[in-house]
């Protein structure tokens, strides 16, 4: 249950990281812009912004992923504590449905899109 | 989550799949459509002329990640008068936005950002070998990350430009071409002389904490090199001083340019310490000398931010608070944490004073420079200065504005639509206009088109402004805007040598408006003095010499409704009653309209946002319940200075 909860969390909870402007959007998209910065990084050399960039996207990751995921298990121990396995997986599901859910309405700020100041999942990577 | 990294790399991996490569271009001499003649209006009196010397279009890497299709020759069209289309644009390519200008304008210069011409052209060809390099892919599909990615890159350049960036710096040669091409058919160059052209382009050097050294290169005319300096190549104002006496000077017959600094405000102080050269050595005379007469003008206001002065920061002028940038570099537009108030050294009067104190250290002036304003638009909208109206944002390092029209403040609350800049010419033609380019007999605007008269003399006579020729006696008797003083004339016999003192003379016309322009009533008319003191150090001094800054002008916000009287016309004759024929002085005017609403304001007013109703204030339109934004301005002009130097 844990997994599934961090794992929906990653690709689905906003979070407010910044890397050149601020966006409230998930884990994952964060992930794909510093794989970005990384693969021209690694491919091109040089330093400057790329680097620091690159760097803060690491450290975001590392610091929300960890986050994410002891939240994820807290979550899931308080979830132990119902007697009824039906019980747990129904509450579980249902966080996992409101957020996905949710995930589909513009929710998110993306400053960094090439589209749109606010994007839903089907956004993600625009 | 392993799957996912995988995932993540894999598509990394397959992106960075590219190969550099060089693209040769057949660049083909540009056209002079026929040689400039003498235009047939033509006053030896000199008129005032309006025109923008501070334009991006699509070749700016920063206008073209935002989405801006214009062309230099849309741009061109646009200051001539004609409706242009602005982003975004729906699927078949139409321009949701439209802009035109209630009034033409009289010259422009285009002046994309140099540095990465090459890049931006190779990457929007899908023929070039470099079109599917993981940074020409980043740079059509997340446009934004491109800006960071690519405006910070500096050198080396990316691998797609080839060794030594060969590919990037050939295929530049096409903007620049185009550039030019569009400066020439543009321009007027019949005897009606209606608008007129420069070829220019933007060296687009920053330092430390993207602290801005940003400088405009404007050509006197067509002759010029076949490639512009970039500050990936010349890395220093010096190099780009240099790489102008090697490729246009000395290099081309009849190539002349002059280099105009701007947003000194966002240079963390580095715009003007010259305390230490670029390699360290201290500033010398002949570097102060050089620096002058490269630079002879500063763009005082546009777009990001006015430049003159900041109240609280070595002066207590309550005039100093108009459209300032609450921080001293780009690093604090993108990130709080950065932001820092500018010093007193990112303004051009502490410059001013600081030349004059170099005057008497080294017996030259590396800040001798007069003033301009200009939009500096990324819309490739010159001239586009309004407060009223539509203000679509100029869009400087703006964000991508997608593909609708959002629902918000079009851009960062803390930028203005920009300024113009007016040159007293004899005519409308490049001869004429790169003469009082040079000769400084220009001055800024932060929109509104008055009119401005300076001249300076010994010998002026108090009763000037009733005069019916008060040009023809000025130029005979003194010197205009952007002068320098001759001597003192020998005091006659029995009459004290500290009796001669300059005579300043100022004649200010309001805008009159027309073509959808407001017209708004003057204010004031001031004269600020600087000057060297016993200390050593500069001094200030400003005086109100005409008009009345407690007419009960005002303007109610919530409206924009103007209310109580003003001048159509200010005029003042004044002798310095300090002056001190022993110290080096400058004098230079700033004339205040009455108040009217900010752009600001009135976005906020038609959006509906009441602050006082939380509901109303609607995401993207917060920053009109910001309380650090003035809700009201003064739009003003500054003159160049006049400047006062010992004889000995």
């Amino acid at each position: 249950m844990g997994r599934m909860l961090f794992v929906v969390a990653l690709i689905a909870l906003p979070l407010p990281w910044y890397l050149g402007e601020v966006e409230r959007a998930p884990w994952l998209r964060l992930a794909f812009f510093t794989g970005m910065f990384g693969s021209v990084l690694f491919a091109e050399g040089g330093g400057g912004t790329t680097r620091l960039f690159f760097g803060l996207g690491v450290a975001q990751l590392i610091l929300y992923g960890a986050a994410l995921r002891l939240a994820a298990a807290l979550v899931a121990r308080a979830l132990a504590g119902l007697r009824s396995p039906t019980w747990r997986t129904t509450v579980v599901a249902a966080l996992a449905i409101a957020l996905v859910g949710a995930g589909f309405l513009p929710i998110y700020d993306t400053p960094l899109s090439s589209r749109r100041a606010h994007s839903s999942l089907l956004g993600l990577f625009d | 989550m392993r799957g996912l990294r995988l995932l993540l790399l894999g598509a990394c991996a397959a992106l960075a799949v590219s190969a550099a490569a060089a693209q040769e271009q057949e660049i083909a001499p540009v056209e002079t459509p026929q040689p400039a003649g003498a235009c047939a209006s033509h006053d030896a009196l000199r008129r005032p002329f309006f025109g923008d010397l501070h334009v991006h279009t699509r070749w700016s890497l920063d206008a073209s990640t935002q989405g801006t299709r214009t062309s230099p020759a849309d741009a061109y069209r646009f200051a001539k008068g004609d409706e242009i289309g602005l982003y975004p644009f729906d699927p078949s390519g139409k321009p949701l936005r439209s802009a035109r200008l209630g009034r033409p304008l009289d010259f422009a210069a285009v002046t994309d950002h140099s540095e990465l011409f090459g890049e931006v052209a190779l990457c929007n060809d899908p023929k070039s070998p470099a079109y599917g390099d993981l940074v020409c892919r980043i740079y059509r599909g997340w446009p934004r990350v491109a800006f960071f990615l690519m405006n910070a890159r500096g050198v080396p350049r990316f691998s797609f430009c080839g060794d030594g960036g060969s590919a990037c710096l050939t295929a530049s040669r096409g903007p620049w071409q185009e550039m030019r091409e569009a400066a020439e058919e543009a321009r007027d160059a019949t005897g009606a002389c209606t608008f007129t052209t420069f070829v220019g382009y933007e060296w687009t050097k920053t330092v430390q904490t993207a602290s801005n050294l940003h400088r405009n290169v404007i050509f006197r005319n067509e002759h010029v090199p076949e490639q512009p300096a970039s500050a990936l190549e010349a890395l220093t104002p010096e190099a780009l001083w240099d790489a102008l006496d090697r490729d246009c000077r000395k290099g081309i017959p009849g190539c002349e340019a002059l280099v105009i600094p701007h947003n000194s405000n966002l240079s963390s102080g580095f715009m003007f310490a010259p305390e230490m050269l670029s390699d360290g050595r201290p500033i010398d005379a002949a570097h102060a000398r050089r620096r002058a007469a490269n630079e002879p003008l500063v763009e005082i206001v546009q777009h990001k931010g006015e430049s003159e002065c900041r109240t609280g920061a070595g002066t207590e002028d309550e005039l100093c608070g108009f459209e300032k940038l609450p921080y001293d570099s780009f690093m604090g537009r993108f990130s709080r944490f950065a932001r820092k108030l500018p010093a007193p050294s990112n303004y051009v009067r502490t410059a001013l004073g600081q030349g004059l104190v170099y005057r008497a250290k080294l017996g030259a002036n590396p800040f001798e420079f007069g003033v301009i304003g200009s939009t500096d638009t990324h819309i490739g909208t010159p001239g586009l200065v309004l407060e009223s109206g539509a203000y679509p944002g100029h869009g400087g390092a703006g964000i991508p504005i997608g593909d609708s029209v959002p629902d918000s403040l079009l851009d960062p609350i803390e930028y203005n639509p920009g300024g113009l800049a007016v040159l007293w010419a004899e005519e409308n033609s490049r001869e004429s206009l790169f003469a009082a380019l040079s000769r400084r007999e220009a001055y800024a605007t932060s929109g509104p088109r008055i009119g401005l008269r300076v001249f300076a003399g010994w010998e002026l006579a108090d009763d000037l402004c009733s005069a019916p020729d008060y040009a023809a006696r000025g130029y005979a008797g003194g010197v205009p805007m952007g002068g320098v003083l001759p001597p003192a004339p020998a005091p006659a016999e029995g009459v004290a040598a500290a009796a001669a003192a300059p005579v300043i003379t100022l004649s200010a016309l309001r805008d009159p408006g027309g073509g959808g322009d407001p017209s708004t009533p003057l204010q004031r008319a001031q004269i600020v003095k600087l000057s060297v003191g016993a200390d050593g150090a500069a001094h200030e001094r400003v005086v109100d010499v005409a008009g009345n800054p407690a007419n009960g002008a005002s303007v109610d916000p919530r409206t924009c409704e103007t209310s109580g009287s003003g001048a159509d016309s200010l005029c003042a004759v004044w002798r310095d009653p300090e002056f001190d024929p022993a110290r080096p002085a400058l004098y230079y005017v700033r004339v205040l309209e009455n108040p009217v609403c900010r752009w600001s304001t009135r976005a906020c007013n038609a959006a509906g946002i009441d602050c006082a109703q939380p509901k109303t204030v609607r995401t993207g339109w917060e920053g009109c319940c910001d309380p650090s934004i003035p809700k009201t301005i003064q739009e003003r002009v500054w003159s160049s200075p006049v400047w006062y130097t010992p004889a000995n």
